[in-house]
């Protein structure tokens, strides 16, 4: 008896090694992700100026929150965009930010991964160090993140983020939002990241998406982005956007 | 429209811009109109740049023209630099016209007399896809 249980010890412990293989806190020798990054978000330039975008995603939301989205979409092709956060200079937060068209960088360090990106100046820290969230966490936009590596593939999990920001166009996700971030470099250059969205409050499922980005010559600028410096834009009381001409009054 | 029009087409393919701020459907992506006129002022500011561009009217009243452009961080790696527009300067500018008829619209494309030529993703130079 004492002997069965201690091959079944062994064989937990064993099972224990193998489903923990290639995870890790510190990140894989080797690896190098210096440079600026730009996210393509799905966005080409085209050869005449012009921008392809590709067709807008559909999360898998509850019906109320999917009839919101599409009052919001016919808005917008109507020419009378509403819940437009952008328009205001609001901090677009997670997960908006980790999908918008704008360059960034990645410092790998051994107790954290910080992300720089020249959208609003913002940053993130991923903590790499075993540590979790506090216990009375504050909803922030940008909210709480953890990692680790698992081989060459950055993991990181974010809670604690405000329910007045968006999880896709006209759509607020709720506090219970979880988002998990899996970026690995598929090709010399180029980064994917598996985005996982659980939100029970406002999905029906699990959303799943992906992005991309691309690293950009040496010379490529990182700038400052201070969206109030002249913002011309901005939100009524009806909650559509406003621009505003020369004499400061509304065009 | 009490001003300067010089053309108005309809495009035959409508590609909408991608912005990281706010969305352009305020202008009608499907019309454009070319404007001929002098530079006011180049605002090289975030979260866009404007040029304000003054156009002459029939009625030889001219008119003050607001034209959104990208941001100064996405044209600066194009090309594009605080003092690609000078005040005084002639140019021909296209613009997606503000729906509201407004005198406003999207940068499209501009021409100065040298023949340089900018175009709604700035200048020339286009970051790594």
């Amino acid at each position: 008896m004492s002997r069965n249980i201690g091959l079944v010890v062994v064989f937990i412990l064993f099972a224990g090694v193998a489903s923990a293989a290639g995870r890790s806190n510190t990140p894989p020798k080797g690896l190098d992700w210096s440079g600026v990054w730009l996210n393509n978000a799905g966005v080409t330039l085209t050869a005449t100026g012009g921008v392809q975008l590709r067709a807008p995603e559909v999360p898998p939301l509850k019906p109320e929150f999917e009839k919101r989205r599409q009052e919001v979409m016919r808005a917008m092709q109507a020419g009378k965009p509403i819940e437009d956060s952008g328009a205001s200079c609001k901090w677009p937060g997670v997960p908006t930010i980790i999908r918008m068209t704008m360059p960034q960088e990645f410092i790998v360090l051994p107790d954290r991964v910080v992300i720089l990106y020249e959208n609003m100046s913002q940053v993130r820290r991923i903590f790499m160090d075993g540590r979790k969230p506090p216990a009375d966490l504050d909803y922030t936009y940008n909210g709480f993140s953890t990692g680790h590596w698992e081989g060459d593939t950055l993991v990181a999990e974010t809670v604690g983020l405000r329910a007045d920001t968006f999880l896709t166009m006209g759509v607020r996700h709720s506090e219970q939002l979880k988002v998990v971030e899996r970026y690995r470099e598929i090709s010399p250059g180029l980064i994917e990241v598996d985005i996982t969205m659980t939100d029970p409050a406002v999905l029906t499922a699990p959303w799943n998406t992906k992005g991309r980005f691309r690293r950009q010559e040496a010379d490529f600028p990182m700038l400052e982005y201070d969206c109030n410096d002249n913002n011309r834009n901005g939100v009524g009381a009806d909650g559509t956007t406003f621009t505003l001409g020369p004499d400061g009054k509304p065009l | 429209m009490n001003v300067k029009i010089i053309a108005i087409a309809l495009a035959t393919a409508v590609a909408m811009p991608a912005v990281a701020h706010h969305s352009f459907a305020v202008f009608d992506m499907s019309k454009t109109v070319v404007l001929e006129g002098t530079v006011k002022e180049f605002q090289w500011t975030a979260p866009h740049c404007w040029v304000q561009l003054m156009v002459p009217g029939a009625d030889g009243k001219e008119v003050e023209w607001s034209i959104e452009w990208r941001s100064p961080n996405q044209l600066t790696r194009t090309g594009v630099r605080r003092d690609s527009f000078k005040p005084g300067d002639k140019v021909q500018i296209t613009v997606n016209p503000m729906r509201s008829g407004s005198p406003s619209g999207s940068l499209s494309k501009a021409v100065f007399p040298d023949g340089r030529t900018l175009d709604f993703n700035g200048g020339p130079r286009r970051p790594l896809q």
